[in-house]
């Protein structure tokens, strides 16, 4: 589906924020003179986004967190996710450490 | 109140203007042209409480400027009293003067993000619109904040003279890693209007800077981000001037005044009360001044009927008084303005002159930092 690996690390580019918006408990990532809102299972995924986590490993986590969904659907949004924030130059990518 | 209308009528960002003193004197400076008229400046005190109302109003961005806020010997008291609402703080800045234990300590206070002017890659054409040429120093501050990991975006204002080095800028942008590049061109506002002469380039030279941007964009669309503003004044219809009056975006002037903008204070019969003397909640939803022109009451034809009007909501008032004594017209710069005549002979002047700053008929009118008076022309 896109070109993000299991074992990349993700993290938040530099100088992006993640914030509650008070007056309507939305959850943004802000960023100079600009606000992105986080939907759904977005700010789920946003959160494991640590710089320490792999794809592969925030894709468990969240599989054991929400039972119910089917692994392939929760690997499918995390990638896209990932994908999207980073082409936003929201979120960057570490390699895994060989 | 439904959570919808609170939404509506909250701000996102606050400008905070710490300062008219800057080392520099830009003749396009957004500051006001009568300087001598103002109070003192708040102190760190006063601005802690405005950062709590802001941030209580739904403000999650600060924008530390000026005037050069790092005249300003609490900035680092400003930015951690910023962070500590949790509101995401850029500092604004000219780069001068700084040292880089200072930034280190305003970064260690709190500070999110570095905002850096260039006002020309020519040395010559700094100084002469700005009054020095301080690339060296810009060129040192912008290497800190890489060192020190903090997001930089390199401001640009773009004008006759230097926007055909668009190319330029965004080179050296690249050079210094921005993050982000913002290419704004001059408003044409108090000291832009006045210079408008000297400042106003030709349709040519904004159809050439366009397409160099563009092309910019998508060569570096991974890298760095390109934000490009170009004059209202060869646009179709107006900018929808700070996403509409009293909207989203709130200024707080050195002295307390809070303004819809920078430039409102030079509207007539409005008055602007201070958050030192009246709380920024009823200044923001109650003030006769922030209720003026917000909505769409207000409107004059064509705006009223307009489909544009929930888009740039009529354009800037301050344009629309600067240019036609009206506050309450259509901004000229839109086409279906009654004053639009006004924008095609400034665009007709424009290309029969062609001279560059300082060197034309009328001399460019530049505010004096140290005397702060008005300026002189001619």
């Amino acid at each position: 589906m896109n070109a993000i690996d299991g074992s990349a690390i993700p993290r938040l580019e530099r100088g992006v924020r993640l914030r509650v918006d008070k007056v309507n408990n939305k959850h943004l990532l802000l960023r100079p003179e600009q606000g992105f809102e986080l939907r759904g299972s977005a700010l789920a995924i946003v959160r494991l986004c640590d710089g320490q986590r792999s794809v592969n490993d925030i894709v468990a986590e969240l599989s054991v967190a929400f039972r119910e969904a089917p692994v392939t659907t929760i690997a499918d949004d995390v990638r896209a996710l990932v994908h999207t924030l980073v082409a936003r130059r929201l979120m960057v990518l570490a390699e895994a450490a060989s | 109140m439904t959570s919808a209308a609170q939404d509506s009528l909250r701000p996102y960002t606050l400008i905070a203007e710490l300062t008219y003193r800057c080392p520099l004197r830009c003749a396009y400076c957004s500051n006001p042209v009568q300087l001598k008229q103002l109070g003192p400046e708040m102190d760190t005190e006063q601005w802690a409480s405005a950062f709590v109302q802001a941030e209580a109003l739904g403000v999650m961005q600060v924008n530390l400027t000026g005037g050069e806020p790092l005249v300003r010997d609490d900035l680092e008291a400003l930015v951690a009293a910023a962070r500590a609402r949790d509101l995401y703080t850029n500092l604004i800045t000219s780069g001068i003067p700084l040292e880089r234990e200072r930034l280190e300590r305003l970064r260690d206070a709190g500070l999110d993000s570095v905002q850096l002017s260039i006002q020309d890659v020519d040395p010559d054409a700094a100084a002469r619109i700005a009054g020095q040429d301080a690339m060296a120093a810009k060129t040192r501050v912008a290497t800190w904040v890489r060192e020190l990991q903090l997001p930089l975006t390199i401001n640009v204002v773009l004008h006759r003279e230097n926007v055909s080095r668009v190319n330029a800028f965004i080179a050296l942008a690249e050079r210094w890693q921005a993050d982000r590049l913002e290419l704004a061109h001059v408003q044409y506002l108090g000291w832009g209007l006045l210079n408008r002469e000297q400042l106003l380039p030709t349709a040519d030279m904004i159809a050439d800077a366009r397409t160099t941007i563009a092309n910019a964009q998508v060569r570096l669309r991974s890298r760095m981000e390109i934000l490009a503003v170009l004059p209202d004044y060869y646009a179709d219809r107006p900018r929808a001037c700070m996403d509409g009056w009293a909207r989203r975006y709130m200024v707080i002037a050195p002295d307390g005044r809070v303004l819809p903008c920078h430039a409102a204070h030079t509207l007539p019969g409005l008055s602007f009360e201070s958050v030192a003397e009246r709380a920024l909640g009823d200044i923001w939803h109650h003030s006769e001044a922030f209720n003026r022109f917000r909505g769409e009451d207000w409107m004059p034809a064509p705006c009223r009927t307009c489909e544009q009007r929930t888009v740039d909501f009529g354009g800037c008032r301050c344009q629309a008084f600067q240019l036609t004594g009206d506050a309450g017209a259509t901004d000229p710069t839109c086409s279906l303005a009654p004053a639009h005549d006004l924008i095609v002979k400034a665009r007709e002047s424009a290309i029969s002159g062609a001279a560059p700053i300082n060197a034309g008929a009328s001399p460019i009118a530049i505010r004096n930092p140290r005397l702060r008076r008005p300026p002189t022309i001619g």
